[in-house]
């Protein structure tokens, strides 16, 4: 497997637990967000949330990731 | 492409609509992500990637299928094993604790009701010295064996018998 595709999957494990759950069934296996709340048993809105500052904590992972790169490697 | 980072942003927020993600999905798996864009491409690459992981099957060989049997055999253990320790508790544990507490102790002395299991002790053992003391002055065995003896010696009946009959014929003569 490429390193790019370790790197991130470590990022998404950085995450909490319902965070990394709750992503990885709506950007993997692309599932809606209802059905998300049916299977883990929690609001839509909670999912909603979730899953918002899964993909920014996320974003901000990347960003921070990208400029250690640029920093280093220019 | 205005509308990406419109898109992106929403994403982010987690206000996308299914069919923007799906866009967005579309757009990060072509060759004409904008360079501003290409931070994100590895991350839409990864959950790619990641969705054609397809999760390894195990296949358990027939002569291995028997531990559904094993587990029952396992399970009948268990619930024998559970029965046996009921059986144990039941048998030493003191349920009738409660029963033998001095609150609920009680017994009739002569007809007076007696609470105090002690005090009926005490009561019991000074009872059973008193009858002690009368069978051992009272009875005596050997005195009264030996007045049956006495009493039912054939010689002394027999003498007796002869004396009568004696008696008997003095009179008759």
């Amino acid at each position: 497997m490429p390193r790019v595709f370790l790197c991130y999957n470590r990022m998404i494990d950085l995450l909490p637990e319902m965070q990394r759950t709750i992503i990885r069934m709506k950007d993997v296996e692309e599932m809606e967000i209802t059905e998300i709340a049916g299977m883990m048993s929690i609001t839509e809105n909670a999912v909603a949330v979730n899953l918002s500052r899964a993909r920014k904590k996320l974003r901000e992972m990347i960003l921070t990731h990208q400029q250690k790169e640029n920093m280093l490697y220019g | 492409m205005d509308n990406i980072d419109n898109i992106l942003n929403n994403y982010f927020e987690g206000k996308a609509l299914p069919e923007e993600e799906n866009r967005l999905r579309e757009y990060f798996r072509n060759n004409t992500v904008l360079p501003q864009h290409e931070v994100y491409k590895p991350m839409f690459a990864a959950f790619d990637k990641e969705k054609q992981i397809v999760s390894p099957t195990f296949i358990i060989p027939v002569e291995m299928n028997n531990q559904r049997m094993f587990s029952f055999r396992r399970l009948w253990i268990s619930a024998a094993s559970i029965a046996a320790i009921i059986l144990l508790v039941v048998m030493f544990f003191p349920f009738n604790k409660n029963n033998s507490s001095a609150g609920d102790y009680l017994v009739f002395i002569n007809g007076r009701a007696v609470k105090n299991p002690e005090k009926a002790q005490e009561y019991a053992d000074q009872m059973f010295t008193q009858a002690d003391e009368i069978i051992r002055t009272s009875y005596k065995p050997l005195v009264e064996a030996n007045a049956i003896q006495t009493k039912m010696d054939a010689s002394k009946i027999f003498d007796d018998l002869a004396h009568t009959i004696d008696h008997i014929e003095s009179l008759n003569q």
